[in-house]
């Protein structure tokens, strides 16, 4: 992010960078979804075997 | 008379005449038809030991005295003149030191003789440390295999074996029958005791009993070769002689002492009927504690993961807003949305072009829009303002 916050980036290099971050944010975006579901399975296993 | 000694059948004594030793050998062989052993009972006097072996003493009453010749093996403890003795043995003539009885059992016989006796041998066998409380060992409790002396004639045996098993199952008892009074009863109580010493697999105690009785009934369990028998042996021993009011020199060389033979069992073994009530009274608490103990780690479990949760709810959420907040960001920084204003990339042959002095005039470039591009030609350079 700061990379792309530079101020004498070059434009092609900015559309990359862009391009980049967006693929990241939603690999962090499936990784919480993942996340989140295994919490909810834990928790309803925990649940079950009360 | 004895012919086969080689003295002759005289028809009349009075016609004989005899030699030193022939009439001597004449009257021990005449004491030894007649008096094969007697018992005398009378007091101790000049009472000596010589050599560590040999033993010789008076016995006297108001009228007459006699002399007695034994070994230290025939005396149940220290003496002391004055005592009463009761003395069974042997009248010979020696043929140089004259008439003597030779001992063949000694006893002190009277209450007060008896208690004297034992004292004297409590105050030596004390002084060797045999009644020393470090010396104790602990009996297993309840043991598996009990050796026992006693009479088994004796009310004493009935008691102990009837409560032992009244109040617990599975303990095997062997009984070495003995004499517990009398002058054969002191030998046989102290080899009882090495029998079971000396066996291969020895009894986990050995139990010693005898019911109530006089001092005199009670004196075996108070002699020396008694005493030192139950100190010596391998075996653990627990000792109970008499009523509670008695206390025999076995008793306090014993591991452990009981008051009776009742007692002797009841030391030996738990009451079944308490121990159940007991292991019911454990069942119910064990019940009781067990089920608390799992209610209490069930709500901390409970506790722990709601704590759990909680933290791991509260970390996604951080996690999610810093996902938002880059894409929010990124979204900012999109050189996409610069174009969306109204601006334009310039490539010059495959490069942005930041600077009129990277073309020339008649140079092709191309334009990137927000919305489409197109290609044109450089009709004039403007140089940038202050450059020459």
């Amino acid at each position: 992010m700061s990379k792309l916050q530079a101020e004498d980036l070059d434009v092609d290099e900015a559309l990359k960078l862009y391009e980049r971050g967006l693929e990241l944010v939603k690999q962090l975006d499936n990784y919480l979804k993942t996340a989140e579901n295994t919490v909810l399975e834990l928790k309803a296993r925990f649940n079950k075997g009360d | 008379m004895n012919s086969n000694r080689g003295f002759p059948m005289p028809t009349d004594i009075s016609s004989l005449e005899l030699g030193v030793s022939e009439f001597v050998g004449l009257l021990n062989q005449t004491l030894d038809f007649a008096y094969p052993d007697v018992v005398i009972i009378g007091e101790l006097a000049n009472f000596r030991v010589s050599k560590n072996r040999w033993v010789y003493f008076d016995l006297k009453d108001d009228n007459a005295s006699v002399k007695f010749f034994g070994t230290v093996y025939n005396l149940p403890g220290p003496l002391e003149d004055g005592m009463l003795l009761k003395v069974r043995g042997q009248p010979r003539l020696h043929n140089l030191y004259g008439f003597s009885v030779n001992v063949i059992n000694l006893q002190p016989a009277g209450e007060g003789s008896i208690r004297r006796a034992a004292d004297l041998l409590r105050v030596k066998l004390a002084g060797e440390g045999l009644f020393d409380e470090s010396r104790k060992r602990s009996v297993i409790y309840p043991p598996r295999r009990i050796g026992l002396i006693t009479s088994k004639q004796s009310a004493a045996y009935a008691d102990f074996v009837k409560v032992l098993h009244a109040r617990w199952q599975g303990v095997s008892i062997e009984l070495i029958d003995v004499q517990v009074q009398g002058e054969v009863a002191p030998n046989q109580i102290a080899s009882a005791i090495e029998q079971f010493s000396e066996q291969a697999e020895p009894p986990d105690v050995v139990v010693i009993i005898r019911g109530g009785g006089s001092a005199e009934d009670l004196s075996s369990f108070s002699t020396e070769i008694v005493t030192r028998a139950v100190a010596s042996s391998r075996v653990p021993t627990l000792v109970a002689i008499g009523h509670e009011v008695d206390l025999s020199l076995a008793e306090l060389a014993a591991d452990r002492r009981a008051s009776t033979p009742s007692n002797a069992a009841e030391l030996l073994v738990p009451d079944r009927t308490s121990v159940l009530e007991q292991l019911q009274v454990l069942a119910t608490n064990l019940q009781y504690y067990g089920a608390r103990h799992i209610q209490q780690a069930r709500d901390d479990l409970r506790e722990q993961s709601e704590v759990l949760n909680l933290r791991l709810t509260r970390i996604l959420q951080l996690l999610q807003a810093a996902i938002s907040g880059n894409r929010q960001l990124l979204e900012a920084l999109n050189p996409a949305a610069i174009l969306r204003r109204g601006y334009a990339i310039v490539r010059h042959e495959g490069q942005s072009v930041r600077s009129s002095r990277m073309l020339k005039t008649g140079a092709m470039i191309e334009v990137q829009l927000a919305a489409g591009s197109f290609d044109a030609a450089v009709n004039s350079i403007h140089s940038p303002k202050g450059s020459t």
